[in-house]
């Protein structure tokens, strides 16, 4: 019970960001997920780095449960069996090369702008 | 209302007893939490003779909560702040051309293999993870199951082989390997490699974020654009 306790306010502080987004996207017709306004918001803050400590347990806990979130979008993925079907060889040819492709020019990158390690 | 909670319950009963699953086969990627419990979920639906539609209509609370659940994220950003600052403009020019390089890869690649539309507007965010793909994908009214799915799938295939690929090419430095594995296996990449190197799994965990993020504030304005 506790625990609830400490985790609220996190919480709390995640879902009005991301209905400030959502209302800040609508009103200005930004066509980006208003929950990523939320997020940039969410961490400008953090990086002044003032009085939101309290928020990191909630925050953690969003975090830890995301997976569980996103199994409502995939569950739905049965409409898309025939496109899947139709598709699964050049699909899967596809995800290998380009995953491929960018870890590879991520690591370049890196290397040609002078990072180190 | 007391349907939305069985159904918000009995996911998150899933995806807990998935996670535990993929823990007692040792965390392989192939064992990704979130395939594990739509597996269950779909299951467990064709048992119970629920139709997919009215456990999509009643689970909505839980898929709503993606959007805090994104905002949460600025915690990962955060708490490898020093890694940045140390080398930002390295990290940033990485991380964001690589982003671009996986989605503009997607798309080209996608398009040269003649792929139906959806899978075309599907792959274009592979690269990044999920909950940015799907946040991206309903912004712009794409095929978000599809998408999802796609994400989870390049996550465990960017796990296996981008390792590998790095050890063959005798890439061996330890941010520019994380970097690499962050940006093209996202969570699943990262979570591979926090259990043997947690410093370099941070720095997978900063590259999967701030390619999210970039993503999410620069493919839905050009989306009419990328997807003509």
């Amino acid at each position: 019970m506790r625990g609830l306790v400490e985790m609220a306010p996190g919480v709390g502080l995640c879902v009005a960001l991301a209905l400030a987004g959502d209302a800040l996207a609508a009103w200005v017709r930004l066509p980006v997920p208003g929950a990523i306004l939320g997020l940039v918001a969410y961490l400008l803050w953090l990086t002044l780095g003032r009085g939101i400590g309290w928020s990191r347990r909630g925050a953690g806990l969003l975090i830890r449960w995301i997976g569980a979130m996103i199994v409502p979008a995939l569950v739905g993925l049965q409409a898309y069996a025939a496109v899947l079907a139709h598709g699964a060889l050049p699909l899967a040819m596809l995800l290998v090369v380009t995953t491929l492709l960018t870890a590879l020019a991520t690591a370049l990158l890196y290397r040609l702008a002078g990072g180190r390690g | 209302m007391i349907e939305s909670a069985i159904a918000c319950a009995a996911t998150l009963a899933a995806f807990a007893l998935a996670r535990a699953l993929s823990a007692r086969a040792g965390n392989p990627p192939w064992a990704s939490p979130v395939l594990i419990a739509a597996l269950l979920v779909a299951g467990g639906l064709a048992l119970a003779g629920v139709p997919i539609a009215r456990y999509s209509a009643t689970a909505l609370p839980l898929r709503w909560l993606l959007g805090p659940a994104l905002v949460a994220l600025a915690l990962v950003i955060d708490a490898n702040r020093a890694a940045l600052r140390a080398q930002a403009l390295p990290v940033l020019v990485a991380v964001g051309g690589g982003m671009m390089v996986g989605v503009g890869s997607a798309i080209g690649l996608a398009r040269l293999l003649g792929l139906d539309g959806q899978l075309r507007d599907a792959v274009a965010v592979k690269t990044l993870s999920t909950p940015f793909a799907v946040a991206i994908m309903t912004a712009t009214g794409g095929p978000v199951a599809l998408a999802a799915a796609i994400a989870v799938l390049t996550g465990v295939i960017g796990a296996l082989l981008v390792p590998p690929m790095f050890d063959a090419l005798r890439i061996t430095g330890v941010a520019a390997r994380a970097l690499g594995l962050g940006t093209a296996a996202h969570i699943v990449g990262t979570d591979w490699l926090t259990r043997r190197d947690p410093r370099a799994g941070g720095l997978s965990a900063l590259a999967m974020a701030l390619a999210g993020t970039l993503a999410a504030l620069l493919l839905p304005p050009a989306w009419a654009w990328l997807a003509r």
